[in-house]
């Protein structure tokens, strides 16, 4: 069943001038996704595909430009008062900085009644059910009244993943959530992240440049290039045959932990880099770094996604 | 042959909230032309140590003990004894740097090729404008496209990826005997750093430079080391050739950190985290600094007495291994 779909879904930032704007950075452009209730989608780009705008797009943290957000069904494009605010309760986000996304003056137990309060949950002894929420992300009640400071980037990330969840969310966009940490402690995230969302049938989109960390995640991956889906499909499918040349590349450039695996591959080195959002080349936005694009066609012709193997899109017009 | 032997290298940060020992008895060598990296996590040490090596720690910091010799043309010059003057002819030229944020590196103020000549006139004399045709051909090498317009762009006016390879045409400037990498494509993209990588073989192999690759990212190390070096709270824990260190990790340590990173191709069932943080080097744990985190922890031996760093070519710091 569908959880969340967007339709045509775009932003548009405004670039310079006061009045009238110099031009637009289509930061996401018209793009059409659908996530499946229980499942993980996996959203990979690199800096300024747009993959951060679009996660913010479909929460509502942003308003679209243009194009239609569904959660369950229901139109929540224009949904405002009661409507907006019990969808802000079942959709939550985590941050990638946990230094930055905790208030520094409010002890662990001031910022997770104050999510309490504000959305007026029927909770009749706050301290004891805070408490024994604490323990759900691995950590303790005597943790309960201290300050942000006080914990370490891991726990502090476990604190932010409880504000989210201490409202019984049904979906969470998980914007970078282990990029600020080290590996050692990722793992420990990641791992409690799969678990939470076995135990209260989370629904997630996995927003992170760390394929590894999106492949460990995810059950589909959508790979984005300047504001666009290029390619989506199954996890395994998407890694192991992907099919449009960016994402071959992408993949064939990962650093995998194992010398001989590593060393006897064959890397696609892409020339140059992804250009401005605020020009983007005509026809496929790929196609001035791809090594086989055909001429007078992918320039032209903005190609569409389609569908080439049994759930698994592509935008590219060798397909 | 030996480029450079550190030995018994402490830097201490004498700090208001205490003395952070951040890297202590560190001692190893790096031979000529060979990649050696240096893994390790936030507050290992891996960043002190490669910067204690040309004096670069700046105050609360201090090396406290220790010497880096650095072999040339048949002579042995210990880098922490040197005078200032005869280091900084050193520093910049024979051992160069590549830091993590482009952008802090270059000057704002200045062109990129004013700032690559800049470097090749101090050290070898003369004013800066005569080095620029040279600075347009280094920028031609690390792949810029342009190179003559790029020259004379400032550094808001190129992308990240184009500010590193600036930065990496301004440390090979001098043709360096030894480059520190610390981290230099954190702040780049994947397609990107598959450029910088590759460029960096590129480079070694013409300029036949020795290269000390500092990062935290497995796979980056599988990549492109010939040696491995893995740090542990101020301290090396294991010492390997690539290929040894990940068929053969030894420290419980090196094991955790190889089953806690994903493998994109080839992703595991479960990962298995290492438990615990990081420890605090203002009052670090007793014997062995892993000890708290360690599933093969013996109580009375890694809490009382420090292992350690043995072995030939595969060293290890560990007591169960002794």
């Amino acid at each position: 069943m569908t959880l969340l779909r967007v339709e045509k879904l775009s932003k548009y930032f405004p670039v310079g001038g006061l009045l009238r704007p110099r031009g637009y950075v289509k930061a996401v452009d018209n793009v059409d996704l659908e996530i499946r209730e229980g499942e993980t989608l996996g959203l990979v780009g690199e800096t300024g595909s747009g993959k951060t705008t679009l996660g913010r797009l479909v929460l509502r943290l942003i308003e679209p430009t243009s194009g239609k957000i569904y959660f369950e069904g229901v139109d929540i494009t224009k949904a405002s008062g009661r409507q907006l605010k019990e969808f802000r309760r079942r959709a939550q986000m985590i941050f990638q900085d946990p230094y930055m996304s905790l208030n520094p003056r409010l002890t662990v137990y001031q910022t997770l009644l104050e999510v309490i309060k504000v959305h007026k949950l029927p909770v009749a002894d706050p301290e004891d059910y805070i408490g024994k929420m604490l323990e759900l992300v691995g950590l303790e009640r005597s943790h309960l009244h201290r300050y942000p400071h006080e914990f370490s980037g891991g726990q502090r990330q476990r604190i932010a993943i409880l504000r989210a969840l201490i409202l019984q969310p049904k979906f969470l966009v998980l914007d970078e959530p282990t990029s600020a940490l080290d590996v050692s402690v990722q793992a420990q995230i990641l791992n409690m992240l799969k678990d939470l969302q076995k135990s209260m049938r989370l629904t997630y989109l996995f927003i992170s440049h760390d394929i590894g960390a999106v492949r460990y995640m995810s059950d589909r991956i959508a790979v984005m290039y300047l504001g666009k889906i290029v390619e989506i499909g199954p996890a395994d499918s998407v890694i192991k045959e992907p099919l449009h040349p960016y994402t071959q590349a992408l993949i064939s450039a990962l650093p995998i932990p194992d010398p001989q695996a590593a060393r006897s591959r064959k890397t696609i080195i892409l020339q140059g880099e992804p250009p401005s959002p605020l020009n983007p080349p005509s026809g496929c936005r790929f196609h001035p770094r791809c090594p086989l694009a055909i001429k007078g066609k992918c320039d032209k012709e903005e190609p569409v996604l389609r569908e080439v193997k049994t759930g698994h899109y592509v935008a590219c017009h060798l397909y | 042959m030996k480029i450079l032997e550190v030995r018994n290298l402490t830097v201490y940060f004498y700090t208001y909230a205490g003395v952070v020992r951040a890297v202590e008895g560190v001692s190893f060598d790096l031979y000529k032309g060979e990649t050696l990296a240096i893994v390790g996590e936030t507050g290992s040490g891996k960043s002190v140590t490669t910067r204690a090596i040309t004096r670069l720690i700046q105050p609360p910091g201090r090396v406290v003990s220790g010497s880096v010799i650095y072999r040339r043309d048949g002579e042995e010059v210990d880098l922490l004894k040197l005078p200032e003057e005869e280091l900084r002819k050193i520093r910049g030229s024979e051992i160069a740097y590549v830091f993590q944020d482009p952008s802090s590196a270059l000057d704002p103020l200045y062109t990129v090729g004013y700032q690559i000549g800049e470097a090749m006139a101090a050290h070898r004399g003369g004013g800066v404008k005569q080095y620029f045709k040279e600075a347009v051909d280094l920028l031609r090498r690390v792949l810029i496209p342009d190179p003559e317009a790029r020259a004379r762009a400032f550094p808001h006016q190129l992308s990240g990826g184009m500010k590193q390879r600036s930065v990496i045409a301004m440390s090979i400037s001098n043709k360096p005997r030894i480059l520190i990498a610390d981290e230099p494509t954190t702040a780049v993209d994947v397609t990107v750093q598959a450029q910088i990588l590759q460029l960096f073989k590129k480079l070694k192999e013409e300029i036949g430079m020795s290269i000390i690759f500092i990062t935290h990212n497995m796979g980056l190390v599988a990549e492109f080391a010939d040696r491995v070096i893995v740090m542990y709270g101020g301290k090396i824990v294991e010492e390997a050739p690539v290929y040894e260190l990940f068929q053969n990790p030894k420290h419980p340590y090196t094991q955790g950190l190889l089953k806690a990173v994903v493998n994109p191709i080839n992703p595991q069932n479960r990962l298995e985290p290492v438990p615990g943080t990081i420890p605090n080097l203002i009052n670090p744990p007793s014997g062995c600094r892993f000890h708290p985190r360690c599933p093969f922890y013996m109580q009375g031996k890694c809490d009382k007495e420090e292992p350690p760093l043995a072995g030939d070519r595969h060293k290890v710091a560990c007591w169960l291994y002794t």
